[in-house]
């Protein structure tokens, strides 16, 4: 199973994949998308119903390298409310893992996001 | 594009210049009652909804309990905005309570037609809070509500979050939803199941069963009928060996979106045949989906094979955790323990005829399935002649019991023609 990728789809939309992910890039990223390998963490998609007490708000939260600040110059506007997904090329199809918004972008060197369906 | 955290962004009367209070102005849908918003000083020009509404919709305007002659008409308030207006020939006393009115709510945008099931209410919600949702991402959940007649109604007039609007329609007729889940809602207990499974639990999976008294509840009562947030009928029902086993446990549902008894009896009914017993509600992990392009997740059935387990069978999954790395997928089951608690109707606010509480369950028992045709106290309708999609007959058994062969009950709606010596027949849908 490939790694998967974060889109964020702010101004400019821009994709972030871990340096391990496979090849075709393009194929993977979709058009309008300019991929970096800067994502180094993300967790688990968790969809719960209430039925068991669960929380249907889910979220995931991300960690992107940013060690020389490349984070704020890929973004014309911070992409905070933007639309974001994560997804993965699973047997040559690519899906959708988790799709949401982002409520939250924090950090230096590190940038710590989270997105929220 | 809003979180559903975020509130919905609804309009104020702000909007309108020169207003005292900053009132909601609200969104309705279905057949509702409420109070009307004032438009101006005047106290003759009144606001029904922040939204076009069918013309001659609304039935009635009350003053002080009083009927009084009005206009419904839609038009552009001072912003542009489409507003339906309650013109009142003469002026409401200053101070006096607002006009209450009873209509019709917002129009399907597409089809022109009232919109009332639960599906399309959650679909405008989306609409307003301005997120992309297709009405087809919505479409099996619509069938199915449309399946059990389900119908809805209420006003949108508060600041809660776009989640927290979707949680009352889905807890007002038994419905479990999430971003994640595959069709986004689904009834839960009682609706039907997928007709595949997309996994099986084995032995394989480890597993954390977990049972717990308070879980268990054998009497239900649904409030409904909801004017201004105030329930103005109830419906009670309950599990009658349940009581005695456990002592009464009371659930209290807060139907806020259900206007119809017959659909707060289905929904006691079937909250009531799932919770009135002991519930294995079960932590799984190491599950995979018998397909890697088809993610688990929630809604979808799992076929439940595990020895520790004595209850086998197909059914939903509430929760699931996906690892991207390894594929599996770790989620949790809520599995009835014993046989289907009896069920009856113990009181109800409203007169409605009793043939309206009669319904029928289905169980799949290897190619067959077994239909359970009810009274409305619960109890099997014994030799009743049972006609399925108007051209299968048999007879149901002392149980209430008939038997068809599963190729019959293909996956869709089929109608149940069902009579019974000494009462009045009655015809239901059942969704397989």
């Amino acid at each position: 199973m490939s790694a998967a990728w974060l889109t964020i789809y702010g101004r400019p939309t821009r994709a972030f994949y871990t340096r391990t992910a496979e090849g075709g890039a393009d194929a993977m990223f979709g058009a309008g998308a300019s991929a970096h390998d800067t994502l180094e963490t993300h967790t688990v998609p968790d969809h719960q119903t209430a039925f068991l007490g669960g929380r249907q708000n889910s979220a995931i939260d991300f960690t992107i390298r940013n060690p020389d600040g490349e984070f704020g110059r890929l973004f014309a506007v911070i992409p905070i409310g933007a639309r974001a997904d994560l997804r993965q090329l699973r047997d040559g199809e690519v899906v959708v893992l988790f799709s949401g918004v982002v409520t939250q972008l924090s950090g230096d060197t590190t940038i710590e996001g989270t997105v929220q369906a | 594009m809003r979180a559903y955290t975020e509130t919905l962004p609804l309009r104020r009367t702000t909007v309108w210049g020169a207003f005292r209070d900053a009132k909601i102005i609200p969104h309705r849908y279905g057949r509702c009652s409420g109070s009307l918003l004032p438009y101006d000083q005047s106290r003759k020009v009144w606001v029904w909804a922040d939204h076009a509404c069918p013309a001659n919709s609304i039935e009635s305007v009350t003053v002080g309990g009083q009927e009084v002659a009005f206009l419904q008409r839609v038009a552009s308030d001072v912003t542009d905005h489409p507003v339906t207006f309650i013109d009142l020939a003469t002026p409401v006393d200053e101070g006096a309570p607002a006009p209450i009115a009873t209509g019709l709510g917002k129009m399907h945008a597409r089809t022109g037609a009232p919109i009332h099931n639960p599906a399309d209410v959650i679909h405008d919600l989306h609409q307003v809070a301005g997120n992309t949702f297709p009405e087809s991402a919505i479409d099996r959940f619509r069938t199915e509500c449309e399946a059990l007649s389900i119908v809805v109604a209420g006003t949108v007039d508060s600041d809660l979050q776009l989640q927290e609007w979707i949680d009352q329609v889905c807890e007002s007729i038994g419905a479990q939803w999430s971003p994640g889940m595959d069709g986004f809602a689904r009834i839960f207990p009682g609706g039907a199941l997928e007709p595949f499974a997309s996994a099986t639990i084995t032995a394989e999976n480890p597993i954390e069963p977990e049972t717990l008294l308070q879980n268990v509840y054998n009497a239900a009562v649904v409030n409904y009928g909801h004017v201004d947030g105030q329930a103005k009928q109830s419906i009670e029902l309950d599990a009658p060996e349940s009581v005695a086993e456990y002592g009464r446990r009371q659930l209290e549902v807060d139907a806020r979106w259900l206007v119809d008894g017959r659909v707060a009896h289905g929904l006691a009914r079937r909250l009531l045949r799932h919770r009135a017993r002991p519930n294995r509600n079960i932590t799984v992990s190491g599950m995979k989906p018998v397909s890697t392009k088809r993610l688990l997740a929630p809604g979808h059935t799992v076929d439940l094979q595990h020895p520790r387990i004595p209850t086998a069978g197909h059914c939903m999954l509430l929760s699931a955790q996906t690892d991207p790395i390894s594929g599996e997928c770790a989620g949790s089951i809520s599995v009835p323990d014993g046989a289907v608690p009896r069920v009856r109707l113990v009181r109800q606010s409203a007169a409605f005829e009793p043939e309206q509480y009669a319904g029928v369950e289905i169980e799949a028992q290897g190619d067959q399935r077994v239909l359970t045709v009810t009274d409305e106290n619960g109890a099997p309708l014994a030799n009743a002649r049972v006609t399925l999609d108007g051209e299968w007959i048999r007879q149901t058994d002392a149980g209430g019991r008939v038997n068809f062969p599963a190729d019959l009950l293909t996956p869709g709606n089929h109608t149940l023609l069902v009579e019974a010596e000494g009462r009045q027949s009655f015809t239901c849908t059942i969704v397989t």
